[in-house]
């Protein structure tokens, strides 16, 4: 029986970290999956670039609260340092 | 890697498979989250979340880190019942779940608490501004915080001065999740951000 047959889905979908050195077949490979998109994640941050999976206001409208969103005022924040 | 200008990579795991992943990607930090509580087991409010709890993820990445640093968060209440508290949890951590460094929300309320961990050399990673722990103080939701993109300017003098405070109490390291104008604190004499 191969590993996902005892209806773990975890093994179904590839979870384990296991799965990035396996040659199994799965019905998915969460792990490939996460440690590429870790990769990228690592390549963007060293370089400085935006990181992707930000919300923002725009894709959000429903979620918006006066607290968390404003404009910033350089001129304002000059004055209070 | 700060003094040669290198980006230090964090990033937060909250079990054993993922945690091994993410150390062989070469990230330099694994932060074990106590959102662990929100966004893995449903729970409604960042404040539910136990010691206990904790306690038994942290043990879980540490077993899936072995190269980069691990950093845990002591989840809402030690620090709040006092430093006394806050030293115990702190020290639970890193001896029975093998933390590196230990997380606080809203550091800047608890100095003593920061400085306490600073003199038994347990690395301390301070969190001020708004915070998940403190952000109904500052009137917003929590269905709202993980938008947050800055804080009102009128708050930006106060988490300023809070990261100054933090600076003297000698933390490794602080972040305010919601980005205060990082340009205001470079033109501060931190030496956090030099």
């Amino acid at each position: 029986m191969a590993g996902w047959a005892d209806a773990d889905a975890h093994a179904a979908v590839g979870y384990a970290a296991s799965n990035l050195d396996s040659r199994i077949e799965n019905y998915a490979n969460v792990a490939n999956i996460v440690f590429e998109a870790m990769v990228a994640y690592v390549e963007d941050v060293r370089a400085g670039r935006q990181i992707k999976g930000v919300a923002t206001a725009e894709a959000t409208p429903d979620l918006w609260h006066p607290n968390v969103f404003y404009s910033p005022d350089a001129t304002a924040l000059d004055s209070a340092l | 890697m700060k003094r040669d200008g290198r980006k230090i990579v964090g990033v937060v795991a909250w079990d054993y498979q993922i945690a091994q992943i993410v150390d062989r990607v070469g990230v330099d930090m694994v932060s074990v989250g106590d959102t662990v509580g929100i966004n893995l087991w449903g729970h409604s409010s960042p404040l539910e979340i136990t010691m206990d709890e904790m306690l038994v993820v942290c043990k879980a990445v540490r077993r899936g880190v072995k190269r980069a640093l691990v950093s845990c968060d002591i989840p809402f209440g030690p620090l709040q019942e006092g430093t006394d508290t806050a030293l115990r949890a702190a020290i639970l951590m890193v001896k029975e779940a093998g933390a590196d460094m230990i997380k606080l929300d809203g550091a800047p309320q608890f100095p003593d608490a920061v400085r306490a961990l600073a003199v038994l050399a347990i690395p301390v990673f301070a969190q001020f501004g708004i915070t998940p722990q403190t952000a109904l103080q500052y009137g917003i939701p929590q269905r709202c915080f993980g938008l947050a993109r800055s804080v009102p300017a009128e708050l930006t003098t106060k988490f300023v001065e809070e990261a100054k405070l933090l600076e003297d109490a000698g933390p490794l390291c602080s972040t305010s999740p919601i980005p205060v104008q990082w340009w205001a604190l470079r033109s501060r004499p931190l030496s956090l951000f030099r």
